[in-house]
């Protein structure tokens, strides 16, 4: 039954207990990465491109961004937030 | 059901993150993500919401970093070092003693190696039939009581125990074919 | 005695905390306690078993899985059970209904969760009861009344929590875990006769 190798069934559970699941609203966040980065270099290239959104932007970031249909993705906001300020 | 499947190695999973395929991407994050979170709350006892940032960033790091893996098969002690790092960094932060570089209490050095026989332990739990992952991932990682798991799982309560004995069993086995190097255990 | 400390106490001073006058620990802790006691029983028949049960170590897993699932449970409802007892008194100052629904409502949390924690460990004293080593199955069987005891002490504890309405799904859970319990406790008792 116990192995000589080490494992017995109480310590494989007892394995398996220190695992328990991240929260799901970190996991998701995480796993939408992607996404969001994709708007951030869209955003970005766009107001390099586009005076006018860049002003915007800086003027008033959540509304800009609202304007063009962006996710008003908190992390997507922080980040732009700190590229695009009003001086 | 995943599209990617939880079978895949490590190597042909961030392959596949390189190539941009959000599943597998997806498939990446929740492999991990119970490492890290452990890493982060017993690794380190983080306060929930440093955990969380640290959780955060570990992957933001992974995701724009995934190209300067040299050896893709060593991913994970790859992302455990990122943690590791990270997770110092915010107790540094919040402390004013500058706590030793990598050396680490022995307690907390044991932690991480059980989190990682623990990872190990996950893995092998993979091939396993999806419903034995089911029962033993319920019972032993989540906490749920027999009557959750047959509510869920549409299973007589009187039968949860012994099908985790059984699926237990299996897991042991595996492992220990594992370790020998030998042929499947029987099953 | 700061609710922090119970689980490092010596079971005598734990004993005599639980004895002194209004305050927490009271019945859940207790409950949850004995869960405990259950739980331990079982995973002790289950080592003992090892060479005439195939499955005694897995069983063994579960009851020791378990144990670090309910032993937090004592503390806990020592402080939800504590929390809640300090808002019925403010309640009886100046009314903060919503707050003290809340606290309630902690408060009766606990024990549904101890009461399903109670229903595994007579599920299992059952299982231990019918194939653990003959020495042993009295040792489970007690495993398993303890538990059913624990989990009819949690239902009632379920149904007199202020927030929780006859109606409450909560309370027909508890009920019927209780009923599942004793079920498995006077099979484990005739396994081990």
């Amino acid at each position: 039954m116990s192995g000589d190798i080490g494992y017995d069934e109480e310590r494989v559970g007892a394995l398996l207990r220190r695992l328990p699941p991240a929260p799901a609203g970190w996991v998701q966040a995480a796993q939408e990465l992607p996404q969001w980065r994709r708007s951030l270099d869209d955003v970005v290239a766009r107001a390099e491109a586009d005076l006018a959104f860049r002003d915007a932007l800086v003027a008033d970031l959540e509304a800009a961004l609202e304007q063009e249909g962006y996710e008003p993705d908190l992390r997507l906001i922080a980040e732009l937030r700190g590229r695009y300020r009003k001086r | 059901m995943r599209q990617v499947p939880a079978t895949l190695t490590d190597s042909q999973l961030v392959q596949r993150c390189r190539e941009g395929d959000p599943e597998a991407w997806n498939e990446l994050v929740e492999r991990f993500s119970r490492y890290v979170y452990a890493i982060c709350v017993q690794g380190f006892r983080l306060r929930e919401q440093d955990a969380e940032d640290v959780f955060q960033e570990v992957f933001t790091r992974v995701y724009s970093r995934l190209d300067t893996l040299r050896d893709d098969s060593a991913v994970r002690p790859w992302i455990a070092q990122l943690t590791r790092r990270l997770c110092l960094d915010t107790l540094a932060a919040g402390s004013r003693v500058q706590p030793s570089d990598e050396v680490l209490a022995p307690a907390q050095e044991q932690a991480l190696e059980d989190l990682d026989e623990a990872f190990a332990v996950r893995e092998a739990m993979t091939a396993l039939s999806e419903p034995c992952q089911e029962v033993l991932d319920r019972f032993f990682a989540r906490d749920e009581s027999y009557r959750t798991i047959s509510a869920e799982l549409q299973l007589p309560a009187g039968t949860i125990a012994s099908r985790i004995s059984r699926c237990l069993v299996q897991l042991r086995e595996r492992l220990e074919g594992r370790n020998e190097g030998a042929a499947p255990s029987s099953e | 005695m700061a609710t922090d400390d119970y689980l490092d106490l010596r079971l005598s001073d734990f004993l005599e905390s639980l004895a002194e006058g209004g305050r927490a620990p009271g019945g859940g802790s207790a409950a949850a306690f004995t869960v405990a006691l259950a739980a331990g029983l079982v995973a002790m028949v289950a080592r003992s078993s090892r060479g005439s049960w195939k499955e005694a170590s897995a069983v063994g897993a579960q009851a020791t899985s378990l144990l670090r699932r309910i032993v937090p449970l004592v503390r806990t409802d020592a402080d939800a059970w504590e929390d809640a007892l300090e808002e019925l008194r403010a309640a009886a100052e100046g009314v903060r209904a919503d707050v003290l629904e809340q606290k309630l409502e902690g408060a009766a949390a606990i024990p549904v969760l101890i009461a399903e924690a109670a229903v595994d460990a007579a599920l299992l004293g059952q299982l231990a009861a019918e194939r653990g080593d003959g020495s042993y199955r009295a040792d489970a069987a007690v495993a398993a009344v303890l538990a059913a005891a624990a989990a009819e002490a949690a239902a009632h504890l379920v149904e007199v929590n202020l927030a929780v309405r006859e109606d409450d799904p909560r309370l027909a859970q508890a009920r019927a875990g209780a009923e599942a319990a004793a079920g498995a406790a006077a099979r484990a008792l005739d396994a081990a006769r």
